[in-house]
């Protein structure tokens, strides 16, 4: 399936901005379920250098640096897509605590090793709850594919979605604990969730198709940038994704931007900006069928 | 003095090594003893050393050890404790004997440490290189993926200079066999070296032998080796080697700043530094100045707020984009860190056969890591006593674990490694003998950190190190925040010993009188400590003619009273009976000064610096006994001038001392400005002269409060008058207090600063302080009136404002991006 996405960001600071140094990773990445054919970033004002780079995990960034006086910035993102998953058939015989054993022993530290996706991040640590939590739906050799998916509806049927009850650092604890929050909070719990029994398990950034195909419920997340979970079942078979905001397993409504241990290493943007006065920002994503 | 201090000095004027040291000093049993054998003799190491008590008398010994004592206080010798809710800066106490280490035994460590370098240097380039060493499973991938000093943005990014590692320390000790073992790595940003070398010079007050005669190797060549090799990767062009500090609330800061003066290098901030380009520059006075290598203090994940930890404000954003530009060398590489996690000592020995196909030749002290099966059933059988910890962790095992890891569940216990306890050796301490008076030398436990560094001719090790020693007998006690001392090791030769200073340089080292560079913020710092200590001296000084005014019992001036009150009170100090109460506030300048000064502690002779240190610190400490309002003015302002003193003969003319005279004038002609009005021109006085007062008392006062009383009684003896006054104290350029003379001292020094008109804004400046020179020295005495006095201070406020705009150019606040979520 063929999509044309577009994302426009934009910031108004209070006061004058002197200098700024960004790096966005909001570009779809290609990987063996979907092949990116164009994509660019253009930042206004004029950016005095720019470049982009892959980082740690092979995600594209558009780095940025402004040292014009500025009180607005806007990116715009716009990309063709062609997103060729299909449902993954993983055997039944294929149990969790194999994919968990494997990870564990494997002598690989490339950027796709599970091995990265095993310990907890300061916005993934398990407590107590959640390790409870995790071992109610993790039962002694069932199908990875069943206990995953189990665990995606659990917290999509379990937690509310709302907005502005969490905020961009609100741990996995935090929001299980309030259980309310958006998709990244519902990724941070289910990674925090796997990785405390020992299951290899990564956040991804992406966008959703705007308006579903006839017959399909809209799905939620849709007006921005989006988050889901990858989980990795071997070597052959890689990572498998799963959105537990919309209880589901990844199929063709996802385009994926950015992976990484959590939200910290795909946020869409970080940078600092030298000036005085506050920030204020929106986001518009639009995904159609080309 | 802190109550600590107190206890130390009494230690030591009471009682000294007793002549019968030997009888009692009784080692621990089942340690070794680095001072006698198990027969009780010296061991040879100690001889010579030990020959030399038996010849000292025992007020020679006291005499010594509080000479050293005294040292470190006056030095400044500190380290900051972090308390529950507050930190403070306290003094270093140093055991008063050093560690002696034979010759031999020390060449057999040199080359173990050296060995272990070698190897932690090929660990390194292998995880951010080719990572053969985890496809080959000689390193577990989950170990090097967990660990925190792990950063994953320098993977596939080879140091510029070819050398993850440039200066590193080893933490050693010493096992009841007699056998020294590595107990832990320290590559991330080491501290203790410049304690060492404060520790050197004080320990050679409290033994009062020739180090040469002693043979004691010398330690200023290991840092000229040091220093020389950082500048060898410096670009052409680049400014001096960078010193990056996590700033004056670390621990070591004060570590910091002194190596940062011994060195030569510039102490920087991340705030002082800007990514430009591809490059990092230095904001200067003179602009930026492009600086390539940086010693960094601070630890790698502080080191870039935009691709490493996000809640960083210590580090430059853009340091990581500079280093993938191969513009700028960090010492250590960032990323070097991941060395440091204590789940590695159980590889190493295999890795050590594995890539130098050798054995360790110092062993590090065993350790499982429990995420390998293998290592966990080792562990369980190996009949050791040992203590579960942190894999990831660097404290030493006997260290106390103030930072327990991260909570991890029962999945994650192979975050953990099982470690071996070891039991110290002991070296001999002077001790207080239970809770009576007696003194006496007993064995006490300790660690020994090493430092090597990488040079042209290999790595060189500091024949000496950081050694500190427990106040217990307990070995799991030993930490520099809870207590223990640091003492100075001598490392003996088996030759003649060659004097080495950093002064002793190369013949063909030009000789360089032009200014270094002087960072922006350094000369903020400098130009506001001017003002700062200079108005404590001007309030003080007012508060002292309150005091002594109100204590006269005849010739009570209610005019001159309520003058001086107006004046405390524009300047934010209520009007208090409270004597006492009144000082306290006044002191808020002096602490202001102080924490101008703490912040570029590295620009002032010690001397200067512990001046302003000392009181601050005893006033923060209550340690004045009874407290007297009048004599505590006077003390501080001795110790301003004191300061002042140190200052003008000790700092060299370079704009640094600039800035800071700047403030002092600026400071100066403002507050006296400030004082004519109040005392001369204000409207209250016109109607007391309308009542018949001649304003004699006000005049006399404002003399005094300029300090112009002498050179006024030299020029007119016996009255005194309205216009003559005014005249020295605005106008004379012959009085060092007048307004003129300060203007014509700041002009010129403006002019010395602006030599290079870098920037568009310093003719500004210029021609604002030229202005308000000439009107200065062309106006009359009697032209003297409430709006000319008004007119000038409005000047020196502009002067001050544009200086800042011109040289200064304060950054405004940065802030990281709002970040976005779905």
């Amino acid at each position: 399936m063929r999509f044309s996405i577009s994302s426009k960001t934009q910031y108004e600071y209070s006061g004058l901005a002197t200098r700024g140094y960004h790096m966005a990773r909001m570009m779809p990445l290609s990987d063996r379920t979907q092949r990116v054919l164009t994509s660019q970033i253009t930042v206004e004002p004029r950016p005095q250098h720019e470049g982009m780079l892959q980082d740690y995990f092979g995600n594209t960034v558009h780095w940025f640096h402004l040292d014009t006086d500025h009180s607005d910035l806007s990116l715009t993102m716009t990309a063709e897509v062609d997103v060729t998953r299909q449902p993954d058939l993983i055997s039944d015989a294929a149990i969790w605590e194999l994919s968990r054993d494997r990870a564990h022993d494997i002598k690989d530290l490339s950027p796709n090793s599970p091995a990265h996706y095993l310990w907890p991040t300061s916005l993934t640590v398990a407590d107590g709850a959640i390790e409870a939590f995790a071992r109610g739906i993790f039962t002694s050799e069932s199908p990875i594919r069943r206990d995953v998916l189990a665990l995606t509806e659990t917290i999509q049927r379990e937690f509310t979605y709302a907005q502005d009850t969490t905020s961009v650092d609100t741990s996995a604890q935090e929001a299980f604990a309030q259980r309310t929050g958006v998709c990244q909070d519902f990724a941070h719990i289910m990674i925090a969730a796997c990785r405390n029994v020992g299951l290899p398990a990564r956040y991804v950034s992406g966008y959703l198709r705007t308006l579903p195909p006839p017959g399909r419920p809209r799905l939620e997340g849709a007006d921005a940038m989006h988050a889901w979970v990858s989980v990795w079942v071997d070597a052959a078979t890689g990572w498998i994704d799963f959105d537990p905001t919309n209880g589901c397993a990844v199929l063709d409504e996802h385009i994926s931007v950015a992976v990484g241990r959590d939200y910290t290493d795909t946020a869409p943007i970080r940078g600092e900006v030298v000036g005085h006065g506050s920030q204020k920002h929106t986001v518009a994503v639009d995904v159609v069928p080309a | 003095m802190t109550e600590h201090q107190h206890r130390r000095d009494d230690h030591v004027s009471a009682n000294s090594l007793p002549a019968d040291w030997r009888e009692h000093y009784t080692p621990i049993p089942g340690t070794y003893d680095e001072l006698v054998d198990h027969t009780g003799e010296i061991r040879p190491a100690w001889r010579d050393l030990s020959a030399r008590w038996d010849q000292l008398e025992p007020d020679d010994h006291a005499a010594r050890w509080r000479s050293a004592d005294r040292y470190m206080r006056e030095t400044g010798v500190a380290h900051r404790v972090y308390g529950a809710d507050h930190s403070v800066e306290r003094p270093w106490p140093l055991s008063h004997l050093p560690l002696v280490i034979g010759h031999e035994e020390w060449q057999r460590l040199e080359a173990g440490l050296i060995q272990r370098a070698d190897l932690l240097e090929a660990v390194v380039q292998d995880v951010y290189g080719p990572q053969a060493l985890i496809r080959s499973g000689e390193l577990p991938a989950r170990l090097v993926a967990g660990s925190p000093g792990f950063l994953r943005p320098l993977v596939g990014l080879p140091p510029r200079s070819g050398h993850h590692l440039h200066f590193i320390a080893i933490e050693i000790g010493r096992g009841p066999d007699g056998r020294w073992w590595v107990l832990g790595d320290r590559t991330q940003a080491p501290s203790g070296a410049g304690y060492a070398l404060e520790n050197r010079i004080a320990s050679q007050r409290s033994v009062g032998s020739d180090l040469r005669a002693l043979r004691v190797h010398r330690i200023a060549g290991f840092f000229q080796a040091f220093r020389d090799s950082l500048n060898r990767m410096r670009d052409p062009g680049s400014t001096r080697i960078g010193l990056l500090t996590p700033g004056p609330f670390n621990e070591t800061y004060y570590e910091q700043a002194l190596l940062a003066r011994y060195l030569g290098f510039l102490l920087l901030e991340g705030g002082d530094l800007i990514h430009e380009g591809d490059a990092i520059y230095v904001r200067t006075v003179r602009g930026l100045r492009r600086v390539d290598v940086l010693w960094r203090r601070l630890d790698a994940s502080f080191c870039d707020p935009v691709e490493l930890l996000p809640e960083s404000r210590l580090g430059v954003a853009g340091l990581v984009q500079a280093l993938r530009a191969r513009t700028v060398t960090c010492v250590n590489s960032l990323g070097a860190g991941l060395l440091e996690s204590r789940g590695l000592l159980a590889f190493m020995p295999r890795l050590s056969m594995h890539l130098l196909g050798e054995p360790l030749a110092l062993p590090n002290i065993a350790t499982w890591w429990l995420g390998d099966g293998t290592m966990r059933e080792e562990a369980r059988i190996s009949g050791v006593d040992t203590a579960r910890l942190s894999a990831f962790g660097s404290e030493l095992p006997m260290d106390k674990m103030t930072n327990p890891c991260v909570e991890t569940s029962a999945s994650h216990s192979d975050a953990q490694v099982e470690q071996e306890v070891v039991r110290l050796s002991a070296m001999p301490t002077l001790d207080r003998d239970g809770d009576g008076e007696a003194f006496r030398l007993r064995p006490r436990p300790f660690s020994l950190r090493v430092f090597l560094s990488r040079t042209q001719e290999g790595w060189k090790v500091l024949p000496g190190g950081f050694c500190r020693v427990t106040d217990t007998d307990d070995t799991r006690a030993l930490s520099m925040h809870t207590g223990s001392r640091s003492a100075d090791v001598w490392v003996r030769s088996d030759g003649y010993v060659r004097p080495t200073s950093l002064l002793s340089r190369s013949a063909n080292e030009e000789v360089r009188r032009v200014p270094g560079t002087l960072p922006a913020r350094a000369a903020d710092n400098l130009f506001w400590l001017g003002r700062y200590a200079e108005r404590a001296q001007l309030s003080l000084r007012l508060a002292r003619s309150l005091i002594m005014r109100r204590g006269e019992a005849e010739g009570l001036d209610d005019t001159a009273l309520s003058a001086v009150t107006a004046q405390l009170k524009t300047w934010g100090f209520e009007e208090t009976d409270d004597e006492l109460t009144l000082v306290d506030a006044l002191m808020v300048n002096l602490q202001l000064a102080h924490g101008s000064a703490s912040a570029i502690r590295d620009r002032f002779s010690p001397d200067a610096w512990q001046s302003l240190n000392r009181f601050v610190i005893a006033r923060d400490g209550n340690q004045f006994m009874a407290r007297d309002a009048l004599s505590e003015i006077n003390e501080a302002l001795m110790m301003l001038a004191a300061f002042a003193g140190l200052i003008g003969e000790n700092m060299v003319r370079l704009s640094g001392w600039r800035f800071l005279e700047i403030g002092r004038r600026l400071e100066r002609a403002i507050g006296t400005a400030q004082v004519c009005q109040t005392l001369a021109f204000s409207d209250h006085l016109k109607t007391t002269e309308e009542a018949g007062d001649d304003g004699t008392a006000q005049l006399e006062l404002l003399l005094d409060l300029a300090d112009s009383v002498m050179s006024y009684r030299q020029r007119y003896a016996v009255t005194t008058d309205r216009t003559t006054a005014l005249d020295l104290i605005v106008l004379d350029p012959n009085n060092p207090r007048s307004i003129a003379f300060q203007l014509e001292k700041i002009n010129d020094h403006i002019h010395e600063i602006s030599d290079h008109r870098a920037f568009e804004q310093s003719s500004d400046l210029q021609r604002l302080s030229f202005s308000l020179w000439s009107k200065a020295h062309t106006l009359r005495a009697a032209d003297l009136n409430s709006s000319t006095v008004i007119d000038v201070t409005n000047g020196l406020y502009r002067v001050s404002e544009a200086l800042t705009s011109a040289f200064i150019r304060p950054i405004a606040p940065s802030a990281l991006l709002q970040e976005q979520r779905g």
